[in-house]
């Protein structure tokens, strides 16, 4: 809806319609956010950090003195150790599809932080399956090529095949040259596609495009498939809603994104930020004409 | 419920027992032959009288004797008739119109004086003639717009698709155009309506006191009638403006018997799109047509035959690849039948349908190509009875029967084999009502009414069961349960279904009347949004398994006076009305093309709204127009399974449409013969917005903290609008005839707030980048739809 405001202001206008003011803005009690995830294939990291006044400049404060465990089905298995970022913890255990897994965050009485003694708790989140990427390949691409594109150029493709049975979630990020595309909140189900083949010779499916056009040879492009739940693919949904504001009669208006964090003893009060399982699938390719 | 049926049947045999002299017939302009709705008709001696119907027929029942009797309706000279009454008689009765102001302002003391005697209140009632002379916004004239002028009713602000009456949703207004039901109201996302002034005779909007004729929605009722066609000559109008251009063509078909009447519009903003050397404007598309008939046949002297009809699109493509479209289209097919001279009749049959569809369609690339329909259809059968037992009681009764087809997803993809479709939705909604106005003496009118409804959601479909049916989560379906073609999948009938309405009128003198009415309405189908106004891909879904009819009631009081011999109309009113079991989208949702709705909405969300408007209207003489003036509040209140899923924290919240206070004045001035003024000023209370609470970081995003809703204002806004019309005298033995009209929209070129927003300072930047510009830091923005002022120029002419 971005574009056809965008678009509507031009044609009625002739000029662009927003500007930047100052306001004031109330401050809510300071809560606990918490990020992390759990792979199959390299370990559990988890951020824990604080709210902060929308306007207070810089990075919101972080915790660098809580326990963090993992549970896998109900059981701790793992307890996170301190990363050399700041408020970052992490653990070498890998789990395994089909298990559910929590993470729980107990902050002492004393934190630094000078938040509030308490225990957090994040709602079981199941790893789900991943497919394997079967191969990558970097082909020129317009508007009558098949993937279409809306600018012609070379781009990256992968070729994999989507398992059987409807209900797969999936996120997935882009590296180039090892950096990691900005701000990328991409998701897919497999409500059209379910069991599908992406890129076969006879399938209606055309191979997956995560970027282009290239612009330099030698640039290497790397992607991470990750399965995800539903329900984080809501979140993430509500992140790209929020985060990507333009104000206009057809916005979203504005919702909490609150995410799967509870205060474990009472659980009402939720914190912020969501705790994830993922199996993960990654592969690359390098342009080289 | 039996009592009620069985009056119902008897009511005929009853009523036919007391028939005597009556005297009735329909009231016409006389130059086009176009029936006139609410004229009225005064007798002096006994003082008696009444009005026309939405057809222009009147009865009236006297005892038999010599009578005076005025016809007469704004804009037209008064006609008055001497009649010898011996006997049930016909009287076709056509008036002159007014054609300048000026003349108006000349004809003397015209005792219009509805406003104080009509059992009507909270009834906003516009002439065409008088909306042309509203400045609008490029020239466009623009039947809602102008209604939102008068105290009630509010947008969420320009550009808003749909309207809200005195704090409703924009869904829970009731909109026919020929009595056929219109789902969207708005062309070019919500900055004109799809009315075609031209084509339009007359505009009622009930924003209470509804009749127990109007059911099916909560809010109001806005009641759009087309022009008949001149059955005297043909004629034509039309103009050419800044946005668009439009033409009428109309006439006899059988000269007084049968006419028709045509009427297009074009926008073409994209004919300026594809002048634009910018690849990025030039390849787009944006423009809306419609498109009105009506062809009417008087046959013989007791039936009357319509066909009308409206085809309107919407049509928007960005790069020449993808796009959407919508609109609605609607047929009504009436039949008027006069049973006898005091029982007049009509039966309608209505289509209407409202489709969008979002795709690409890429003739070289037919893979590529990807087409999501989405559609509701209507199927109405009605009946509707005015008896007139004498001028002083009167009783309305009928029927209606609705048939809905929804049809929420289908998708043709060239990557499919086979298109993919959500199950279509069935249901049924008939409905009864009966009403009486009584004469109670010389002071008291009332109106008292029932409907009935009832509501059937209908296979085939299946239904699912979830683990937590207080929270149903596509992930925790357990089991579902399939209902055959035609089955009762939910009922909703019994009590529930009883819609009382009253209304009363109590005369304290000639020109002054105190008036209260009640009215609880139900609502069905429900439109079910996640945006700030609703989309043009919104849809209405049934009330059913999980979602239950949305009720109202509403108490109004007013005071009602004219002054000067009903120059000026002056009234007050107040009302209070609650609402229950009104839906709202969880966060985040995700409404297009999915299967289980239920598992997207919060339900049984509770409403209050409450309210002053006061208007003073000025009707004739060389300067009219308005000024209006609402005080209100409209809160929500929704619960949700769990505290995270409570909006507001479970508190009442302002809705998105909540403005305290709105002042509207509107004014018409005829400067000479040729030259006419006009003026608009607006002030409204700003809007609510919500303001972050705070921030948190999730990865390399910052995410603003919204756990209030609606906890901010924006700031308040005003505007002024002027306009000019310059009408040549009419030359006697020409046709041909035009006019120029000129305006200004947003004189002082304000910047009226839309919105403010919050949003990162660094949306956009890659991470490194970020990092190193304060990429955490946050700002907030105001938007402004119409910056600066809009200037605009329109050719009209008929012949």
């Amino acid at each position: 809806m971005k574009k056809i405001i965008t678009f509507l202001c031009i044609i009625v206008l002739g000029a662009g319609c927003t500007d930047v003011i100052d306001i004031e803005t109330p401050n809510r009690e300071v809560s606990i956010a918490v990020q992390g995830e759990v792979t199959d294939v390299r370990g559990t990291l988890v951020k824990v950090s604080l709210t902060a006044g929308y306007f207070d400049q810089g990075q919101t404060p972080v915790i660098n003195d809580a326990t963090v465990q993992l549970l896998e089905d109900g059981i701790v298995v793992s307890s996170l150790m301190r990363d050399t970022v700041d408020g970052q913890y992490r653990s070498n255990y890998n789990g395994t599809v089909g298990s559910n897994y929590q993470i729980r965050v107990a902050v002492p009485s004393n934190s630094t932080s000078g938040f509030k003694e308490s225990t957090w708790l994040s709602t079981p989140e199941r790893m789900n399956r991943i497919f394997a990427l079967d191969s990558f390949a970097i082909k020129y691409l317009d508007r009558n090529t098949f993937p279409q594109v809306f600018d012609e150029g070379f781009y990256a493709l992968v070729y994999f095949q989507e398992p059987e049975g409807e209900g797969d979630v999936y996120r997935w990020k882009v590296y180039e040259n090892g950096v990691q595309e900005a701000q990328t909140l991409l998701t897919v189900d497999d409500e059209f596609v379910d069991g599908g083949y992406f890129g076969g010779p006879n399938s209606l499916l055309p191979a997956f495009n995560y970027f282009g056009p290239i612009e330099e040879e030698g640039d290497s492009l790397g992607l991470e498939f990750f399965s995800i739940s539903k329900a984080h693919q809501e979140y993430l949904a509500l992140i790209g809603e929020q985060i990507f504001q333009v104000g206009g009669p057809f916005a979203a208006p504005p919702a909490a994104v609150i995410g799967n964090i509870y205060n474990e003893d009472d659980p009402d009060e939720f914190g912020f930020g969501y705790f994830v399982a993922s199996a993960v699938s990654s592969g690359g390719i390098t342009y080289n004409p | 419920m039996r009592n009620f049926l069985w009056a119902l049947c008897l009511l005929p045999v009853v009523l036919a027992a007391q028939e005597k002299a009556v005297l009735s017939g329909y009231v016409k302009d006389a130059t086009t032959g176009e029936d006139l709705i609410g004229a009225s008709i005064a007798v002096d001696n006994p003082k008696t009288g009444t009005v026309t119907n939405v057809y222009g027929f009147y009865s009236l029942f006297l005892p038999e004797g010599t009578y005076e009797i005025d016809f007469q309706y704004i804009g037209y000279q008064r006609v008055r008739k001497q009649v010898v009454l011996k006997g049930d008689q016909s009287l076709d009765v056509e008036l002159q119109p007014i054609t300048t102001q000026l003349e108006a302002a000349e004809v003397t003391a015209e005792k219009i004086d509805a406003n104080v005697k009509s059992i009507e209140m909270s009834v906003a009632k516009l002439d065409v003639k008088e909306i042309e002379k509203v400045p609008q916004l490029l020239g466009e004239t623009d039947i809602i717009r102008t209604l939102t002028l008068l105290p009630g009713v509010s947008t969420v602000g320009e550009g808003s698709n749909g309207f809200n009456v005195r704090g409703g949703g924009a869904d829970q207004n009731l909109i026919l155009l020929d009595e056929a039901p219109v789902y969207n109201s708005s062309h070019l996302f919500g900055f004109f309506s799809i009315f075609n002034a031209d084509a339009v005779k007359d505009v009622k909007l009930y924003k209470g006191g509804i009749p127990a004729q109007y059911g099916g929605r909560l809010s109001s009722v806005v009641d759009v009638r087309q022009k008949e066609g001149n059955t005297k000559n043909f004629a034509a109008q039309g103009g050419i403006g800044l946005l668009s251009s439009r033409l009428l063509v109309e006439g006899p078909i059988v000269k007084d018997e049968a006419s028709f009447m045509v009427a297009a519009r074009r926008s073409y903003a994209d004919v300026f799109l594809a002048l634009s050397s910018d690849p990025a404007i030039n390849q787009n598309t944006l423009y809306f047509y419609d498109l009105n008939t009506k062809l009417n046949w008087r046959v013989g002297e007791k039936d009357r035959l319509f066909l009308s009809g409206y085809f309107g699109r919407d049509v928007f493509g960005i790069d020449n690849l993808f796009g959407f479209d919508w609109g609605n289209g609607t047929g009504s097919l009436r039949w008027n039948h006069l049973f006898s001279k005091k029982l007049f009749a009509n039966f309608t049959a209505i289509y209407s349908d409202y489709t969008y569809s979002i795709g690409s369609d890429d003739e070289e690339n037919e893979n590529s190509n990807f087409n999501l329909l989405s559609r509701i259809q209507d199927f109405h059968l009605e009946g509707e009875f005015n008896y007139y037992i004498n001028p002083d009681n009167r009783i309305d009764f009928g029927f209606e029967a609705i048939y809905y087809r929804f049809s929420p997803g289908r998708v043709e993809a060239g990557f499919l084999e086979d298109p993919l479709e959500l199950e279509k939705e069935y249901a049924l909604e008939p409905s009864l009502y009966i009403s009486q106005e009584l004469k109670l003496g010389q002071r008291t009118t009332v109106q008292y009414g029932l409907r009935y409804s009832s509501f059937y959601k209908l296979g085939a479909k299946t239904v699912y069961q979830y683990a937590n049916p207080e929270l149903p989560l596509t992930e925790e379906v357990i089991d579902s349960t399939v209902y055959g073609r035609g089955e009762v999948v939910a009922g909703f009938d019994g009590l529930q279904g009883l819609e009382p309405r009253l209304a009363i009128n109590y005369l304290i003198n000639e020109n002054v009347s105190l008036k209260a009415s009640y009215n609880r309405t139900r609502q069905y189908i429900q439109l079910i949004s996640n945006t700030t106004t609703p989309t043009p891909v919104d849809l209405y879904r049934p009330a059913g398994e999980y979602i239950q009819p949305a009720t109202v009631n509403q108490v109004a009081l007013g005071y009602f006076q004219n002054f000067n011999d009903n120059m000026y109309e002056a009234s007050v009113e107040v009302y209070y009305k609650d609402l229950d079991n009104i839906v709202d989208y969880r966060d985040g949702a995700d409404l297009i093309f999915n299967e289980n709705i239920e598992t997207e909405i919060l339900r049984g969300g509770i409403g209050r709204a409450y309210g002053l408007e006061f208007l003073l209207r000025k009707r004739t003489g060389r300067l009219t127009g308005w000024l209006g003036y609402t005080l209100s509040r409209s809160e929500r209140k929704l619960d949700g399974p769990s505290a995270a899923q409570d909006i507001n924290l479970g508190d009442w919240y302002l809705a998105n449409f909540d403005k305290p206070h709105d002042f509207s004045l509107v004014a018409n001035y005829a400067l000479t013969k040729k030259w006419d003024i006009g003026g608009i000023f607006v002030y409204q209370t700003g809007r609510p917005f919500t303001l972050p609470e705070g921030k948190y970081q999730f990865e390399e995003f910052t995410i603003p903290i919204y756990t209030k809703r609606n906890n901010g204002r924006i700031t308040d806004y005003y505007r002024v609008d002027v306009s000019a019309t310059y009408s040549p005298e009419r030359k006697p033995n020409k046709r041909f005839y035009s006019s120029w009209s000129f305006g200004i929209y947003n004189l002082l070129a304000r910047r009226n707030a839309y919105s403010i927003f919050f949003q990162p300072v660094a949306n956009g930047q890659d991470i490194t980048e970020a990092q190193e510009n304060s990429f955490y830091d946050t700002q907030a923005v105001r938007l402004a739809i119409f910056g600066t002022m809009i200037p605009s120029v329109t050719w009209n002419f008929n012949f």
